[in-house]
């Protein structure tokens, strides 16, 4: 991977912004506020150092992972510190209070929280390369980066990693979208812009 | 009145988008997957079909797939995350009558069923 430009890595930028940006409007439509996003960053970095580019890996987040395969390949990760993903549950549902007898309401909602904007972000990069992906069923999880990341498919790969921040200001809610592309991906990104701009 | 079944495994989902559909006056039924979705079809006969695509056990793709090899007359509204052109085209070849994305608000979606229901009976 070392061979990509700072062409190619701008034009990724591009369409990474492109993705965030729809899933930011995803977003606003369902909290019905105003949703603010940092520029993404994007890192080439192998699988097993990712923890030292997210912050606080020893510290429980409340995670929502979806996979994705077809014409690239990786996995997309929402993040919430746990007191963020309560206020946005409380925020979406209307409830006063997290259920303690309605796990299914909770995890159902953060999950699809995460469908939305997972699908949002890559199926608008997918609609530009004019490529298609299939999406595997979201999973939730409470537990460190340091854990699930042990427990990637992708482990010891070199990926790209794509991240940015999402606040909810009025809210004090914020999470973080995640975004690990192959290296297979990657060169498959890689050639598009490289056509586009040659 | 009028009746609609959401097919969807996410019920954040199914309460949010059976609220507005009740309030309008229509009676909601809903199912929590796609084998669900299909004994509910058969069995409740639904003015219109709200159909996720991404379900554990059968997924809308395979369920629009099933209704179409059976001649089915009901619209089915494709109502997903999946934003991609291709997913769009292919739901609409497989004879779903709109496709949307979620989230859908109230507005966008009402007036779509309404038509739909409208132009069959």
């Amino acid at each position: 991977m070392n061979h990509i430009t700072q062409p190619v890595l701008d034009g990724m930028m591009e369409l990474v912004n492109i993705g965030v940006g729809r899933s930011a409007g995803s977003l606003n439509t369902l909290t019905g506020h105003h949703v603010s996003l940092r520029v993404p960053e994007i890192k080439l970095c192998n699988m097993s150092d990712l923890k030292h580019e997210l912050p606080r890996p020893d510290q429980p987040f409340t995670v929502i992972n979806q996979d994705y395969s077809g014409a690239f390949d990786g996995t997309a990760m929402l993040m919430f510190p746990q007191e963020s993903a309560e206020g946005l549950f409380l925020l979406m549902t209307g409830e006063e209070k997290k259920p303690q007898e309605n796990e299914e309401l909770w995890q159902m909602t953060l999950t699809e929280i995460a469908n939305i904007i997972v699908n949002a972000v890559m199926g608008s990069i997918t609609n530009i390369l004019g490529k298609k992906i299939e999406f595997q069923i979201p999973e939730y999880h409470e537990d460190s980066l340091d854990h699930i990341l042990t427990d990637s498919r992708f482990l010891g790969e070199e990926v790209a990693v794509v991240h940015t921040v999402f606040e909810v200001r009025e809210k004090d809610i914020s999470g973080k979208i995640v975004i690990l592309l192959t290296t297979r991906s990657i060169e498959t990104i890689a050639e598009f812009i490289t056509e586009q701009m040659a | 009145m009028s009746s609609i079944l959401i097919v969807d495994d996410s019920v954040f989902q199914r309460r949010v988008v059976s609220a507005p559909l009740r309030a309008e006056g229509f009676e909601v039924f809903e199912a929590v997957n796609g084998n669900d979705g299909l004994l509910k079809i058969h069995e409740l006969h639904p003015d219109l079909i709200l159909l996720d695509i991404l379900m554990p056990e059968k997924d809308g793709l395979q369920v629009l797939k099933e209704l179409n090899d059976a001649g089915n007359t009901i619209p089915v509204v494709m109502l997903t995350s999946d934003v991609q052109d291709s997913t769009r085209a292919e739901c609409l070849s497989l004879g779903a009558r709109a496709f949307l994305n979620k989230p859908v608000k109230a507005d966008e979606l009402i007036p779509v069923i309404t038509s739909l229901i409208t132009k069959v009976s």
